[in-house]
């Protein structure tokens, strides 16, 4: 996995883990010390290090490539992964999201997503409050109904059922 | 040394020109050393909104090109004290000057004065890059519209992504009248979606225009509700915590827009 944008702060990795474990029911591996060092390993040494790397587990899809950042995405910026994206702020719209897998947005999502640009229709669009310009699972294109300024309540997942984009809450039915 | 900020906003027509000259003029008034710097080579209009055009010898692109010394350069406005204006060059084009020449002149006269207002041109090409690169300080000027919003966005993200850090907001042509009616983008929603603090709201006034006009910045004048918005604005950069609503003669329009609004400060 790598990671992109400020480091973590103690607080800010509990703060994570918290919202992964309970909200998104992922399994958290690694702790914050294994994390950071390997933060600051930088690339190279990441592969050779001996000890399993920290972690995101999902259970399936590529964790090796998960891109990780924290801050506003804004208008004109774009990010790409070969793996997951995962966002611990707003994306603005008028920004990208291009990942072969899922995208997870822990803020507002108001920009465009694409989650399995490799043509993976089993990945999926969660954020903290779904308002995107545009969603792409694979090559299904959805957006928001017209008129009035769309406005989500509730976290809420975007996935593909029956060649269909579809959004749901993804909490209360656990 | 002195702080050099950049008036910046990526759409035109915004009010960065507007809001550079009447900041400079208010700095000034407030006893420091001012020098605008109008980085909109090819497209210059500081000087005639400061009401100086006729006095122009020399211009920024002169000073670079060696032609002329700095000093030479700066027209003083007679006007306030320590005000100087920093001409563009009319004739010449933006790739004219390069970001390292730049830096040297900003670098220039910030050892010599308080303050170097860069008045940026719109867009996001060699022209803003030139008028980013000596700067120490930000500010992004928008109008209550989805796609001046939108541009304002676009420069937070390329100021930061140039080591920009804290862009400050100010929200210009703000419309009374229709923030009484709920027909205009919510100021909350703004400050919400760019996540940067806000330093001002301007309201849209004809006095605005009435001074670009005279060549005399609306601050200078104590009946318009924009020149009272900018002093404001002026004492929120020298480090003065002015509250956003007790406000002498801005206090009924602060308080409609803090209702209106549902206002908070950032
Ligand atoms: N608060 C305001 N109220 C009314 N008119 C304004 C206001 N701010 C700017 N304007 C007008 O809008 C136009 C564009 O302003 P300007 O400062 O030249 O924008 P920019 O430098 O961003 O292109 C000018 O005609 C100016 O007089
Ligand atoms: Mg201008």
């Amino acid at each position: 996995m790598n990671f992109k944008g400020k480091s973590l702060s103690l607080k800010e990795y509990n703060d994570l883990a918290d919202i992964l474990q309970n909200k998104y029911g992922m399994q958290f591996l690694g702790d914050y010390e294994a994390l950071c060092s390997n933060i600051a390993a930088g690339k190279e040494e990441e592969k050779n290090q001996a000890k399993p790397e920290p972690v995101i587990k999902q259970g399936q899809g590529d964790e090796e490539k998960a891109v990780f950042i924290r801050g506003t995405i804004r208008s004109g910026q774009l990010i790409r992964s070969e793996g997951n994206i995962v966002v611990l702020g707003d994306v603005n719209p008028g920004a990208y999201l291009e990942a072969a897998g899922s995208i997870t947005v822990m803020g507002k999502m108001r920009g465009t997503g694409h989650a399995g640009t490799q043509g993976d229709y089993s990945t999926y669009i969660a954020a903290f409050r779904l308002e995107p310009m545009q969603l792409r699972i694979g090559d299904i294109v959805t957006r928001p109904p017209d008129g009035k300024q769309y406005k989500s309540k509730v976290p809420e997942m975007a996935f593909v059922k029956k060649g269909m984009i579809i959004v749901e809450p993804y909490l209360g039915k656990r | 040394m002195g702080e050099v900020i950049v008036i910046t906003s990526g759409k035109g027509g915004v009010g960065k020109t507007t809001t550079t000259a009447n900041i400079g003029t208010g700095l000034a008034l407030e006893g420091k050393s001012v020098v605008l710097l109008d980085a909109d080579i090819g497209l210059r209009n500081l000087d005639v909104v400061m009401g100086l055009e006729n006095r122009i010898v020399y211009d920024l692109v002169d000073v670079i090109d060696g032609i002329c010394r700095m000093k030479q350069a700066l027209i003083k406005d007679k006007r306030y004290p320590n005000l100087y204006l920093m001409p563009a060059a009319q004739t010449k084009d933006k790739n004219a000057v390069t970001p390292e020449q730049m830096l040297k002149l900003t670098k220039d006269l910030a050892e010599e004065y308080d303050y170097i207002l860069v008045d940026c041109p719109a867009g996001i090409e060699q022209g803003f890059k030139n008028a980013i690169v000596g700067a120490n300080r930000s500010i992004v000027v928008t109008t209550p519209e989805v796609s001046a919003v939108r541009d304002a966005d676009r420069i937070i993200g390329l100021l930061e992504a140039n080591g920009l850090k804290n862009p400050q907001l100010i929200i210009n042509r703000v419309k009374i009248d229709m923030v009484r009616r709920g027909d205009m983008m919510n100021i909350d929603d703004m400050v919400d979606i760019l996540a940067i603090d806000l330093l001002g709201v301007i309201p849209d006034d004809e006095y605005i225009v009435v001074s670009t006009n005279r060549g005399e910045p609306a601050i200078s004048d104590s009946k318009s509700l924009a020149g009272q918005a900018y002093k404001n604005i002026v004492k929120r950069i020298l480090g003065e915590n002015v509250p956003f609503m007790s406000l002498d003669s801005e206090e009924g329009f602060m308080a409609r827009l803090a209702k209106a609004f549902g206002f908070r400060r950032k």
